[in-house]
């Protein structure tokens, strides 16, 4: 078994365009160690896109670890330091919880839909 | 709810470990039967060791971890046992690290999670035990 196949099978990531600066990145699967590196590399990636804002589309992510919360606070980092903002949008109950547990929804502010992240001031 | 009580074999290949740990929980919680909210904290806390492990103490030819992982009405416990390097952990609780920082949470998140997190190295074993008490119906 490959270590590409065991990544796609366990994290699909999905970047659209949102408008002129935006985009929504979507993560399907499991957002934990195995695909943390990969996760911050490829929000990294959208930042030096041109894209400011990252809506991150939250609601098909089944588990968050603390690597994974590390990979959004990467994506955070890059996104400030290019002068956007990066957004979590549509969490589960268990990313719900770790955010809090963390008080990383302070620097990582959860919205209910990804509409509303995007319109958000 | 009866005492429920079960074995599992976790690899110390990380990607195959914290896949067999995910399908041990999703076969567990079913037969445990306790609240959603204790099944994700407790699943929460147990993943954050268990990828410590992998990450920091085993090797991928060491022999696999030992995970049980029992219920009663009045707790959750797991017990986690590997032939990895021994720890050093700080003897006082685990703080969590500035918001801008990218690791270093993953035992202050399971400490913050659990009544008990408790490790001791015993001959070459490393060994920790996670207690969750459950509230009385």
């Amino acid at each position: 078994m490959t270590e590409e196949f065991i990544r796609g099978a366990l994290m699909e990531i999905t970047v659209s365009p949102a408008g002129e600066r935006a985009a929504v990145v979507q993560l399907r699967g499991r957002l934990d160690l195995l695909v943390a590196a990969e996760v911050k590399q490829r929000l990294a990636q959208a930042v030096s896109e041109g894209f400011r804002l990252l809506v991150v589309d939250m609601g098909e992510v089944s588990f968050v670890d603390s690597s994974g919360l590390g990979a959004l606070i990467g994506g955070l980092k890059a996104a400030r330091l290019a002068g956007g903002d990066l957004r979590l949008a549509n969490l589960g109950t268990q990313a719900q919880a770790i955010l809090e547990l963390t008080t990383l929804n302070r620097v990582l502010r959860p919205y209910p839909n990804v509409a509303e992240a995007l319109r958000a001031e | 709810m009866q005492r429920i009580e079960r074995h599992y074999e976790l690899s110390t290949v990380p990607s195959a470990g914290i896949e067999q740990l995910h399908a041990a929980l999703a076969a567990f919680w079913p037969e445990a039967a306790v609240a959603t909210e204790a099944q994700i904290r407790f699943s929460t806390a147990l993943a954050e060791v268990v990828a410590n492990i992998l990450q920091h103490a085993v090797r991928v030819n060491d022999a696999p971890i030992q995970l049980r992982l029992r219920c009663t009405p009045y707790r959750i416990e797991a017990r986690l046992v590997d032939r990895g390097r021994a720890w050093h952990l700080p003897a006082t609780t685990f703080s969590l690290p500035a918001d801008d920082e990218e690791s270093g949470r993953g035992l202050a998140i399971a400490s913050t999670i659990l009544d008990t997190l408790q490790y001791r190295r015993f001959r070459d074993l490393n060994c920790w035990r996670l207690v969750l008490a459950l509230k009385p119906n």
